[in-house]
């Protein structure tokens, strides 16, 4: 549980957007999974998944590249890798229903990729550790 | 019945419909925005799926993510709540488009009471007797000067779209209602995206009483009884009883007889509020319908034994109402206590933050309806409702009594909030006496009332 809203109050009408787990995550800074730097890309909304070819597993991607798609009834939500890096395991299958906020796809720094050893094909225990999808 | 029901909305009501629907045998998946991750109806649900960000417009207002959810849950039905999408007969619409079914009026029937001002003509129609009003939705100044020269000051400028206060002055000139147009259309646009204003005629000294009605789809409606609403500060409601004082038994089968003819002949249907003003002579004038459960619906559920948002859900099901006028028997007195995030030291400014001990008071009719728990983080995002204690009683006094006590032993530590000023309310003359008006919170001002409280 996070420290106090307090400071808040005042503001009620004004919104301010969290990120996806509440923990207040430096969005910069990767997530710790077993020890391995680890980032992931999640989805933007609430509806179905659909990887992009540029989502392949071991390609290069830019932080903000398009990866995937989410279809919210009929809109489509990109999916963005968070940070420039190697595709690494997707967490959810093609056509899947995903929810706001989920961990669709890892995403490993370039330098990590080799003294990984494997592409963090080792499951999506990282919870709440993920960085915010953006909507496109 | 439906075999799932996507609750699409937080806090208490969540929690409340997750009830009807566990009474019901139905499953239930509450929609959640990520700033009530930790809420209670996400851990009790069936399951719960994440819509969106903690901005309500993303989330809990997004007609698209809500509807995604539901699919892709396979839920058949969506319970909007109140508030957030509850009203919006686009959104009902859209949900129909896509197989499933809005729980409370079809769309059709949303759109024929969507605007205040023709739904205001149209109960007339049927017999219910208005304030009166300007003729039809302002055209422009010129237009709103006349009708309020017609009408005589002071007028009340109301936004034909929406309630809550929200885009509604008083004015008592020609002068006055000029300079207040403009911030009213606004307001009514920002809030509702309809800037369209009509105006009434203004009641000094009145009192808020409605009227709950069910009507199934096959035209058989009952009414509950009423509930009286006049403590309220700025146009919201803190505190709602039932039986009103301010009119005797006979006048009150009146009102809610007629209330619930006029909506029959003017086909609507569902559950719904027709709220009316009062004023001292007894005379009551219809005001507004709300198409949806409403916030204070406990009340009536403590007089009448009836399960409001079960028979909300069955209606929308399309199932006969399985009961008549006759079966409603109206016993005893209620009260309804809503506990907000509210400092009534400081402006009744929102807070927010962690609840730090939460007591809930108990014994013979004490209900709280709350989704508060030790550890839980309020957030900022979102109205300030922590809950509602309602108390039954055989009598005002004896529902008064154990108000009292149930006040005293209600505990939330961690946050601030509006507790005070219902034990003033009930420390108040004016209030035991029945004799409350929707203004006299604000003309004598809460720091002064509070402060007359804690002198008796």
């Amino acid at each position: 549980m996070s420290a106090g809203n307090q400071t808040n109050g005042s503001t009620p009408a004004g919104l301010v957007p969290v990120g996806p787990g509440a923990e207040g995550l430096e969005a910069s800074a990767p997530a710790e999974d077993d020890g391995l730097p680890r980032t992931v890309a999640t989805s933007p909304a609430v509806g179905v998944y659909q990887p992009r070819a540029e989502g392949r597993i071991g390609n290069r991607v830019r932080a903000g590249d398009r990866i995937g798609v989410v279809d919210m009834l009929g809109i489509p939500q990109e999916v963005v890798a968070p940070i420039d890096g190697i595709v690494g395991a997707s967490l959810v299958e093609p056509g899947q229903a995903v929810e706001y906020g989920q961990e669709l796809v890892v995403i490993e720094p370039p330098d990590e990729r080799g003294s990984a050893g494997g592409s963090g094909g080792s499951g999506a225990s990282g919870g709440r550790a993920t960085r915010p999808g953006r909507e496109a | 019945m439906f075999r799932k029901i996507l609750i699409a909305n937080r806090g208490e009501i969540a929690l409340r419909i997750l009830r009807a629907c566990r009474t019901l045998g139905v499953e239930a998946v509450v929609a959640y925005s990520e700033a009530d991750r930790e809420s209670l109806p996400v851990q009790l649900a069936d399951e719960a799926i994440c819509i969106g960000p903690a901005d309500a417009k993303r989330s809990y207002l997004s007609a698209p993510a809500v509807i995604s959810a539901a699919i892709v849950t396979g839920c058949d039905a969506i319970h909007p709540g109140y508030g957030f999408l509850s009203e919006d007969e686009g959104f009902a619409e859209v949900v129909r488009a896509h197989d499933l079914v809005f729980i409370g009026p079809p769309p059709s029937v949303l759109e024929r009471f969507a605007s205040k001002e023709s739904t205001r003509r149209l109960l007339a129609g049927h017999g219910l007797p208005t304030i009166p009003g300007s003729n039809g939705i302002l055209r422009d100044d010129a237009h709103a000067l006349a009708e309020g020269d017609r009408i005589g000051y002071p007028v009340l400028i109301k936004p034909a779209a929406g309630g809550g206060g929200k885009g509604m002055r008083m004015v008592r000139t020609p002068r006055e209602l000029e300079a207040s147009l403009n911030v009213c259309r606004s307001e009514a646009r920002a809030a509702f995206g309809d800037d369209s204003l009509y105006l009434e005629r203004w009641l000094d000294e009145n009192r808020h009483v409605e009227v709950q009605i069910a009507v199934d789809r096959y035209g058989h409606g009952i009414h509950l009884g009423e509930r009286d609403c006049s403590v309220q500060r700025r146009h919201q409601k803190i505190l709602e009883e039932a039986p009103t004082p301010a009119l005797s038994e006979s006048a009150r089968t009146e009102l809610c007889e007629r209330a619930v003819r006029a909506v029959v002949a003017a086909g609507y249907e569902n559950v719904g509020t027709l709220e009316f003003l009062v004023d001292n002579a007894g005379n009551f004038y219809f005001i507004e319908i709300n198409c949806r459960i409403q916030v204070e619906h406990p009340v009536t559920e403590m007089l009448t034994g009836v399960d409001l948002v079960v028979t909300q859900i069955r209606i929308a099901a399309g199932e006969p109402l399985g009961f008549s006028q006759a079966d409603v028997a109206i016993r005893g007195h209620a009260i309804e206590f809503r506990i907000n995030a509210e400092d009534p030291d400081r402006e009744f400014r929102p807070s927010a933050g962690v609840v730090e001990r939460y007591l809930a008071p108990g014994g013979p009719g004490i209900r709280m309806d709350s989704h508060l728990y030790p550890g839980y983080e309020v957030p900022p995002y979102y109205d300030s409702l922590l809950g509602k204690l309602i108390v039954w009683g055989a009598t005002r006094d004896a529902a008064i009594a154990r108000a009292r006590a149930a006040l005293d032993e209600l505990v939330v530590d961690g946050i601030v909030t509006n507790i005070a000023i219902h034990k003033a309310l009930l420390a108040s003359d004016v209030f035991l006496d029945g004799k409350f008006t929707t203004n006299l919170l604000d003309r004598v001002g809460s720091a002064a009332f509070l402060a007359a409280a804690a002198r008796s």
